[in-house]
């Protein structure tokens, strides 16, 4: 990995009942990640993707994202699941930085349909056990 | 006032949340996609629920609120082993209002059951309106 380096870009696909099983397998019963109507009272357009759905599947955009020390994310518009189809996910990520110990920092884009729906950074550190 | 302003600077010691026994671990890990023992949000995860514990209670002013996630910074300090009694910690630290919106920052430490801090993040929610 060295400096302006692109990983190869990542899609994911999204559906409602990967929601369910997030929601169920996390604890997180928002929702605003399940039905509409109380999505749209909380002021998103529909049923969303949780964010920590979407960061974990970002990260796997790593070969080995347990390298994953710092991570940061910006969510900046919802990403909305239709009631019987999918919302696909492109996840773009270009290396920003390597010390010399290999420690790297990457900045990450998470788009849908050319539209930024978030912003990350990870820190990945230097392969060793921890 | 913005929501939840009474709440800032209290600290909310740390609560047991769970035990990552393999089990909830892989459940967790198949519902990400992920292929690694320990997938590196199931910490990250937990920082966030153990927010909402805390700003879903009475005094907080905003139990029964929708809480969305704006922001999430985390940073691991050491590994989640099966079988590890995980508990979090959280202090909050400012709210304020933009744009008619309130906003609520938090600081979350997940604990293992030694007292040793294995995750630290700071988390920015906001609060669009009040649930029915």
């Amino acid at each position: 990995m060295k400096r302006g380096d692109r990983l190869p870009p990542l899609r994911v696909v999204f559906d409602r009942t990967d929601l369910t099983r997030y929601a169920e397998a996390s604890g997180d019963h928002n929702p605003i990640h399940r039905d509409p109507e109380l999505a749209r009272e909380a002021g998103l357009p529909g049923v969303v993707v949780h964010g920590m759905l979407l960061v974990a599947h970002a990260l796997r955009v790593f070969d080995r994202p347990e390298r994953v020390r710092v991570a940061s994310a910006q969510f900046l518009r919802p990403v909305v699941v239709p009631r019987d189809g999918s919302v696909e996910v492109l996840v773009d990520a270009a290396v920003a930085a390597v010390e010399e110990d290999g420690t790297a920092f990457v900045d990450l884009r998470v788009s849908v349909a050319e539209r930024l729906v978030a912003r990350m950074t990870a820190e990945l550190g230097i392969e060793r056990d921890m | 006032m913005p929501v939840g302003a009474e709440l800032v600077g209290r600290r909310f010691d740390a609560v047991v949340m769970l035990v990552a026994d393999a089990d909830r671990v892989r459940s967790f890990a198949d519902a990400v996609g992920s292929s690694e023992t320990v997938p590196p949000t199931f910490a990250p995860e937990l920082a966030v629920r153990g927010a909402m514990r805390v700003l879903d209670k009475p005094e907080s002013g905003l139990a029964g609120r929708f809480v969305v996630l704006r922001e999430h910074r985390f940073t691991a300090l050491g590994p989640v082993r099966f079988g590890e009694r995980l508990s979090v910690a959280v202090t909050v630290l400012s709210t304020r209002t933009v744009a008619g919106c309130d906003l609520v920052v938090t600081a979350q430490e997940i604990c293992s059951g030694a007292g040793e801090v294995l995750l630290t993040s700071t988390l920015t929610l906001t609060v669009p309106g009040v649930r029915r």
